[in-house]
């Protein structure tokens, strides 16, 4: 008797459909899996054993061979227990085949017949092509936010089997936590006290999509006007949502009931974080990185030097692809890595470099220092702005600034612009486009011809400039053409960068 | 408001009126009697009726319906409600428009009050100084009398309204006098066109929070542009509604200059920030200091003490005079004022006279200046291109 049970792995974010094959034959009583299992898949032998006899299944005396097709690919995981488990009880005639008919399992067994947690719900559910799934009822939830699909959960082996011959209840969604819409509450840009270059940077990347570097001494307020960028980003469409929950499912990340978020994610990993945990891998699953999870969102790296050399040269292919690629020795994925960068530094080692006759660090300390950010690394940035330390009085003082929901309604109107020109935002303009989708004033034109001759404008710079200028014009819900004011901005917004690289810009 | 307010105001906006022949119109008759021999050609200090049907009812009711609309008041030299300070001036206005939190004006009398004074053209130090000086001052109860010129006169006042963004009444006390609480410290404007036009262009935010929180007073009715001739007399009047004036920055002529004269002619403290000596900007001050006209003015602390200094303070205890005054005076030249056609000169102007030989970020420019990003980036770039200011690691400082 063969079985054919659907399943499906986790391969970085995404499921890849698996028919777990059970067979039973006479002969010698063994039990082997074959089609590249790793150690946990493995070990599901074990566990299905003592799962099936504990729930009052025999183990079968025959000689089984589970195959898991397609052979190609590695299979990792837990996941993988209840579908074997169901295999065995079918192969065995425990149960009658046509009960599982059009339905996929996943669940890792305990030893008790018990089913628990695995992470990548999201992603498997979608993946497979039955109409129905069967999950443990802790991921019933999670699981239920994948469209049409009739999700079904059991705590057990035994109530799969029960439910399944029609003898018991299945455990029913929004039963165990409420699912759906989180409700976070980003901080207020209002709350910033003066900085108008600050902010002002922070609603030029948010309308544009730019990649953002502060620069400024600790306590100039970088973190304060990061928080605020999630804020100003329009809310998530259902698909980038349900993207973003793949993500978050795939790393184990949303177990506290907000499974479908409705606001872009806000990341910061501490610049001491792994690399691993920043880009992404790992030994047992290829869990996505902080980049990844921050897809459709936020990644606020402060102290941009002071990460691992190599987490920085990766940041390089999801800037400019919006993926990171990750090989292990088998397996290799394609996770999606499409966020915001907004990083911030201090411009010297000792933070005071901009204030003079503050600064305390040696011309060789100071090029150390910033040695550490590489030159294509910047190039990133569409903005860098520095930062002075606000004086108390001015905390204390200034007028309340505008507030996030006023700039995220300028934000999201000039991101209409952009959906107009076929874009998802300026920064992803391509350059060989810019002449039709941008074009300029000749007050503008002759403004960047000047700043090309003169040196300090580079070409690659210019399709930069000539991108955030687009996004200010549409900010100010200006006519066709990009005026010079708005090049002058998008120069200005991206000066700061020559304080920590002093060649062009 | 009454007729006779109306009536002074009628004469005030008559077409080519000057303080002086104001002066001459409404010497011996009352307002309602002035206006009328006015207007039907019977004024002996009008013998040619250069303004016959001129200052009719008709002109009346425009007048009054036109400063109802701007809230604007009228006070009459010698009429209740006209400032006692300025009443004291010999070429006292003999009638002024009073726009912002006119209740206040009453209180002129009760609040020291320091003329900050210096130049449009005022470079970042100057700026620095004069925006700390407003803050303490404010922080200190101190009234600020100033110009609402850009330069120096905005900073001051801008740092005066930087403390209390919520409050529009900004310090209170009770008067040693008469018991009563008042407020102490507010802003007071002097400016050249009506209490209600919004000068330099592309002031409007300074313009309306000094409204909201303080006084501005004018020689000219509602909705008049600026003229250049009027900010002489302007110049006199904040150092007469002051106790002392400061002048935190000034080239060697200036209008700051004239103020702080006018002050030393009423015999008020004058006192003035030292700058550079190589600093055009700070040339008028150094000189008035070295001359020993001002007193050496290093910060709050020297403003007070200048406050208490003020003879006309000191005898107030025995003669029961109510207020201290001070006044800080801005410099600007008459020729910065001049120019006051295009907004983007009048930027650019402002933007020329922050940056000096000390970096400035861009944050600082705008800050400074009060204006958009992106108004202030392509003011900047261009005065790269004309070689007027260099850039470098993101900071500005003047070629
Ligand atoms: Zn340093």
């Amino acid at each position: 008797m063969i079985a054919n049970v659907p399943s499906a792995i986790l391969l970085g974010v995404d499921g890849s459909p698996v028919s777990v094959e059970v067979h039973a034959s006479n002969g010698v009583p063994g039990f082997s899996i074959v089609g590249l299992p790793d150690a946990a898949v493995r070990e599901s032998r074990d566990r299905v054993r003592a799962a099936l006899l504990t729930s009052g299944f025999k183990w079968s005396s025959k000689r089984v061979t589970v195959n898991l097709a397609p052979s190609a690919v590695r299979k990792a995981g837990a996941a993988l227990d209840l579908p074997i488990a169901m295999g065995m009880l079918i192969a065995s005639e425990q149960i009658d085949p046509e009960a599982v008919t059009g339905c996929a399992f996943f669940g890792e067994l305990g030893l008790d017949g018990s089913l628990r947690y695995f992470p990548g719900v999201i992603p498997l559910v979608d993946v497979v092509g039955t109409p129905k799934v069967v999950v443990p009822a802790v991921c019933l939830d999670e699981a239920s936010v994948v469209p049409a699909k009739e999700v079904y959960g059991a705590t057990s082996l035994r109530q799969v089997v029960d439910a399944l011959n029609g003898g018991g209840g299945w455990v029913l969604p929004g039963s165990s936590s409420t699912p759906g819409q989180e409700h976070e509450d980003f901080p207020d840009l209002a709350d910033v006290r003066g900085q108008p270059v600050g902010r002002r940077a922070v609603e030029v990347a948010a309308a544009g999509g730019h990649h953002l570097l502060l620069i400024g001494p600790p306590g100039s307020g970088k973190t304060m006007l990061a928080t605020r960028l999630p804020g100003l980003l329009p809310p998530l469409t259902f698909d980038e949502s349900l993207s973003v929950a793949r993500i978050r499912s795939a790393s184990a990340l949303s177990q506290d009931g907000a499974y479908l978020p409705s606001r872009p994610p806000f990341r910061a990993p501490h610049h001491s974080a792994t690399a691993v945990s920043i880009v992404g891998g790992g030994s047992t699953w290829l869990r996505p990185g902080e980049i990844s999870l921050a897809h459709r969102g936020v990644l606020f790296m402060d102290e941009l030097g002071e990460f691992d050399r190599a987490v920085l040269d990766s940041l390089r292919e999801p800037l400019e692809e919006g993926v990171v690629r990750i090989s292990r020795v088998r397996v290799s994925a394609v996770l999606p890595a499409r966020f915001l960068l907004v990083a911030a530094t201090n411009p010297c080692p000792c933070g005071e470099g901009m204030t003079p006759g503050s600064c305390r660090c040696t011309p060789r300390m100071r090029e150390r220092y910033l040695a550490r950010l590489s030159g294509p690394l910047l190039d990133r940035f569409d903005l860098s702005v520095s930062l002075a330390k606000p004086q108390v009085d001015d905390l204390l003082c200034m007028v309340p600034g505008e507030s996030t929901e006023r700039v995220a309604s300028r934000v999201a109107a000039a991101r209409d612009r952009a959906h107009e020109r076929g874009v998802s935002c300026n920064a992803v303009i391509p350059s060989w486009a810019l002449d039709q989708l941008a074009p300029m004033s000749p007050d503008a034109l002759s403004l960047i011809e000047r700043r090309l001759r003169s040196g300090v404008l580079s070409a690659r710079g210019m399709d930069r400039i000539r991108r955030v200028a687009l996004t200010i014009a549409d900010l100010a819900q200006d006519g066709a053409l990009i005026g010079a004011e708005h090049v002058a901005e998008a120069l200005q917004l991206r000066a700061a960068r020559s304080i920590v690289r002093t060649d062009e810009r | 408001m009454d007729e006779t307010r109306v009536a002074a105001g009628a004469l005030a906006s008559l077409p080519g009126i000057t303080p002086a022949r104001l002066k001459m119109l409404m010497g011996g008759f009352d307002p309602e009697e002035a206006a009328e021999r006015v207007n039907g050609g019977r004024h002996p200090a009008d013998p040619q009726g250069r303004w016959i049907g001129l200052c009719g009812r008709d002109r009346m009711a425009v007048l009054g319906e036109r400063c109802l609309e701007s809230a604007v008041d009228v006070q009459v030299l010698g009429m209740d409600g006209y400032p006692p300070s300025l009443s004291n001036d010999p070429m006292a206005p003999a009638v002024i428009f009073v726009g912002g939190r006119k209740e206040r004006l009453g209180d002129l009398a009760n609040a020291s009050m320091v003329c900050t004074v210096g130049t449009r053209a005022a470079s970042p130090y100057g700026m620095k100084v004069a925006y700390e000086l407003g803050k303490e001052l404010a922080t200190a109860g101190i009234s600020v009398v100033s110009g609402l010129a850009d330069g120096i006169d905005s900073a001051a006042h801008r740092g005066f309204l930087a403390p209390f963004p919520d409050m529009p009444s900004p310090a209170t006390g009770i008067s040693a006098h008469t018991g009563h609480i008042f407020h102490t410290a507010f802003p007071v404007a002097v400016v050249a066109g009506g209490p209600d036009v919004a000068y330099p262009r592309g002031s409007g935010d300074l313009f309306d929070a000094v409204w909201d929180a303080g006084v501005i007073i004018s020689e000219v009715p509602p909705g008049v542009k600026a003229q250049r001739w009027r900010f002489v007399a302007r110049n006199r009047i904040m150092a007469a509604l002051s106790d002392i004036v400061i002048v935190v920055e000034s080239h060697t002529s200036g209008g700051s200059l004239h103020t702080a004269g006018y002050a030393l002619r009423q015999g008020k403290p004058v006192g003035a920030v030292p700058g550079p000596i190589n600093s055009s900007a700070s040339s008028g001050c150094n000189e008035l200091i070295q001359s020993g006209k001002a007193r050496l003015v290093r910060g709050t602390a020297d403003v007070v003490s200048l406050l208490e200094a003020d003879p006309s303070v000191s005898g107030s205890r025995d003669k029961s005079k109510k207020k201290k005054k001070i006044v800080v005076v801005q410099s600007g030249g008459a020729a910065g004022e001049a120019s006051c056609h295009g907004g983007d000169q009048d930027l650019r102007f402002i933007v020329l006279g922050q940056l000096g030989f000390q970096p400035l970020t861009l944050e600082e420019v705008v800050v400074l200046s009060g204006r958009p990003v992106g108004k202030v980036s392509l003011c900047l770039e261009l005065l790269a291109d004309e070689g007027l200011a260099r850039e470098q690691a993101g900071s500005w400082t003047r070629c």
